[in-house]
């Protein structure tokens, strides 16, 4: 294993390399006599970033999680406290939440490698509950031994080989070691993964592996070296969202699904349930979805019915996904400086439309601007809180929505 | 013990000319309302009221006002709101069949629970829909997601439908974010502080321990896209999700986003040679 330069290394990449910072200048008195301090314009630019409009995305996703338990994820490093497990452990947590959340009709495995081998934690399921229960098991269990990169790539592929192609398939590896004990070529598998069109993505905690780039450059995934928690979180948010559907050899085919819409079955008598991520375990349970194609009875939908196989969703859960089909349009940032009277807008104008607040105060250039957004198409402002709202839960503008008085136009 | 936490109500009622009640009778379920209102604002100090007129028209916040008092006598509220109201049912919408705007009502209250919630995050946020009109088409995505958006807020919405047919979006609203649904017939309108006193009335961890009336059964079907029925199995487009029913394959391509299938039967005799040649090149590489 070869351990390759980072070309462009970008400035200040550690808190202790960066130039000392003087946090306490950003901070402003507003009218009110509250302190404002001046996140507001960064975190409008990180928002906007992200919203990119008619873009067909796989929405159907499969995805597994590998997470490296080796002996070196026991280590405690300078930025990841208290150790690196327990930072994948929190990342990959919140990661799960977001993704079920996001993704509701997706399957979702957990793969832990340990001891040159790799285990299968949580089958693929979109049931948070069992796969955070497991994740939180994961620190009692320990860790120990090598990394083996191929066993956990082979153990993901085998599995991801059995999803029909309309699926996009996935892999997202968290590892925290320079090396790996594989009992056979890597090579081939990486060819294998590629023939099986499954997409590889791999963030380190440690540094940037040769092997770990190879297999992400040739199954068109992302790689990255993550230096803080919060880096690995932002790296980790660009996975969340499902990504565009580019024509190529890795686009998931495009198809017809059959899919089954079932019935809740009336709270009255308990009746045999399949028990949600457990296969074929069945339990007496209240309550349940009838399959409408063989009248199995499940826990919880989302799922896949084990006797027919058909997949079960609710309608609402297909409409949970449309706002990655159809996303509210990004913002436009406009700044209103506090201290030019000419372009000082009215008092009514610098109040946000959704929530009545008044805009924030952040500092650019020295001078004091009050900071807010304004939607495209119906000109309605908005404050950088409810800006993050609208295009992070909302996912609709309420004055788009709103019919429009004559006297505001 | 929980300690007794302060909430904050928005009501969105649906002032719409066109609704399913006559001006008398919709005064008498203001009535009803009024009672609910001073109930709630009488159960904490610190208990916050919102009220938002929904018209086709507009959407126009009826309380508090710009410039009113923080604290609002009873008759003060009730001369305020039936003055709001009795202009709005005058204002005649831009067509007979126009819906008013519940999603745009809903999205601006959920920012105003949110702003709240960033001020105290104990504070419990709930929403009272009174719908007068039935659901419109073009609202459903738009009124879905801001379901969606209360659910992760953690905003419980109740809602009452004063329309002849049962409400789907307000059903599942309600379903999802454990609320309240009453479709008010003639009997439930004459009884209607009842429901609203032991119903709504409740905070999020009273309802834990209540046993509400039964809810009617939730529609989890699908609407085919082009039929407009609903179906229990469908065949959803894998790109955008639209479900079409069975008597209406096969398609050659999506309707709605245009993505061309590849027929099941073409497919296997098409593909080998193209996965063959992108796993040539890998292997070469290496």
């Amino acid at each position: 294993m070869a351990d390759e330069e980072e070309d462009e290394a970008p400035p200040a990449e550690y808190v202790w390399e960066g130039a000392f910072e003087r946090t306490w200048d950003a901070v402003r008195i507003g009218e009110d006599g509250a302190l404002h301090g001046g996140h507001a314009l960064e975190r409008l630019g990180r928002a906007r970033r992200r919203v990119h409009a008619g873009v067909k995305r796989g929405v159907l996703r499969t995805l597994f999680l590998i997470v490296d338990c080796s002996r070196s994820a026991r280590a405690q490093e300078g930025e990841m406290r208290p150790s690196r497990l327990a930072v994948l452990q929190d990342a990959a947590g919140r990661f799960v939440s977001r993704f079920l959340e996001q993704n509701p009709i997706c399957a979702l495995s957990l793969v832990a490698m340990r001891d040159g081998k790799a285990f299968t934690l949580a089958e693929p399921s979109c049931n948070a509950r069992q796969h955070l229960a497991e994740l939180r098991r994961l620190q009692a269990s320990g860790c120990s031994g090598d990394a083996s990169l191929q066993n956990a790539l082979e153990l993901a592929r085998d599995a991801l080989e059995a999803i029909p192609t309309y699926m996009s398939r996935e892999v997202l590896l968290l590892s925290c070691s320079l090396s790996t004990c594989d009992p056979g070529d890597i090579h081939a598998t990486i060819a294998a993964l590629a023939k099986a069109k499954v997409r590889v993505s791999i963030f380190s905690l440690l540094a940037e592996v040769f092997i770990c780039k190879r297999i992400t450059q040739q199954t068109s995934g992302t790689f990255g070296v993550a230096t803080t928690p919060a880096h690995l979180w932002e790296l980790l948010l660009g996975l969340v969202a499902p990504q565009p559907m580019e024509e190529g050899a890795m686009a998931p085919s495009r198809s017809l699904v059959k899919v089954g819409f079932p019935a809740r079955q009336r709270d009255g008598a308990p009746s045999l349930c399949f028990l949600a991520g457990k296969g074929t375990q069945t339990a007496l349970l209240p309550g349940g979805y009838s399959c409408p194609q063989c009248c199995a009875t499940q826990e919880e939908i989302p799922t896949q019915c084990p006797v027919c196989n058909l997949k079960l969703v609710s309608s609402a859960e297909l409409t949970k996904t449309y706002h990655h089909l159809f996303p509210v349009a990004a913002f436009d940032e406009v700044l209103f400086p506090l201290d030019g009277d000419a372009r000082r807008p009215a008092a009514e104008r610098s109040v946000c439309y959704g929530c009545c607040d008044a805009l924030s105060l952040a500092a650019r250039d020295g001078v004091s601007v009050q900071v807010g957004s304004r939607c495209p198409s119906c000109k309605a402002l908005f404050c950088v809180s409810c800006d993050d709202l609208i295009h992070e839960v909302l996912h609709t503008c309420p004055g788009c929505n709103c019919p429009h008085e004559p006297s505001l136009e | 013990m929980l300690d007794d936490l302060p909430s904050t109500l928005i009501c969105l009622v649906d002032c719409n000319p066109c609704g399913g009640w006559g001006e008398e009778d919709a005064l008498a379920l203001l009535e009803h309302l009024l009672v609910f209102f001073n109930a709630f604002l009488l159960l904490h100090s610190a208990n916050q009221l919102q009220l938002l007129a929904v018209h086709p028209r507009e959407v126009s916040c009826v309380w508090p006002e710009d410039g009113a008092p923080p604290a609002l006598a009873p008759h003060q509220l009730r001369q305020l709101f039936l003055k709001r109201f009795r202009t709005l049912l005058a204002t005649p919408p831009p067509s007979a069949s126009a819906a008013s705007a519940l999603s745009g009502g809903l999205s601006l209250a959920l920012c105003r629970l949110a702003r709240q919630q960033r001020a105290d995050a104990t504070r419990q946020l709930r929403v009272l829909v009174v719908q007068a009109t039935a659901d419109s088409a073009a609202q459903h995505l738009a009124g879905m997601n801001c379901v969606f958006g209360a659910q992760k807020l953690g905003v419980t919405i109740d809602a009452l439908v004063a329309a002849r047919n049962d409400s789907l979006l307000l059903q599942q609203a309600a379903h999802l974010t454990d609320g309240f649904y009453l479709r008010l017939g003639e009997q439930e309108k004459l009884a209607l502080s009842q429901y609203l006193l032991t119903c709504c009335l409740p905070d999020q961890q009273t309802r834990k321990l209540l046993c509400p009336p039964a809810q009617g059964s939730l529609e989890t079907k699908a609407l085919c896209t082009i039929s407009k029925r609903p179906v229990d199995i469908g065949h959803a487009c894998s790109v955008c999700l639209a479900v079409f029913a069975e008597d209406q394959l096969p398609l050659r391509e999506c309707p709605v986003c245009g993505s061309r299938f590849i027929q099941q039967a073409a497919q296997a005799p098409k593909k080998r040679p193209k996965k063959a040649a992108a796993a040539a090149a890998p292997a070469v590489t290496s």
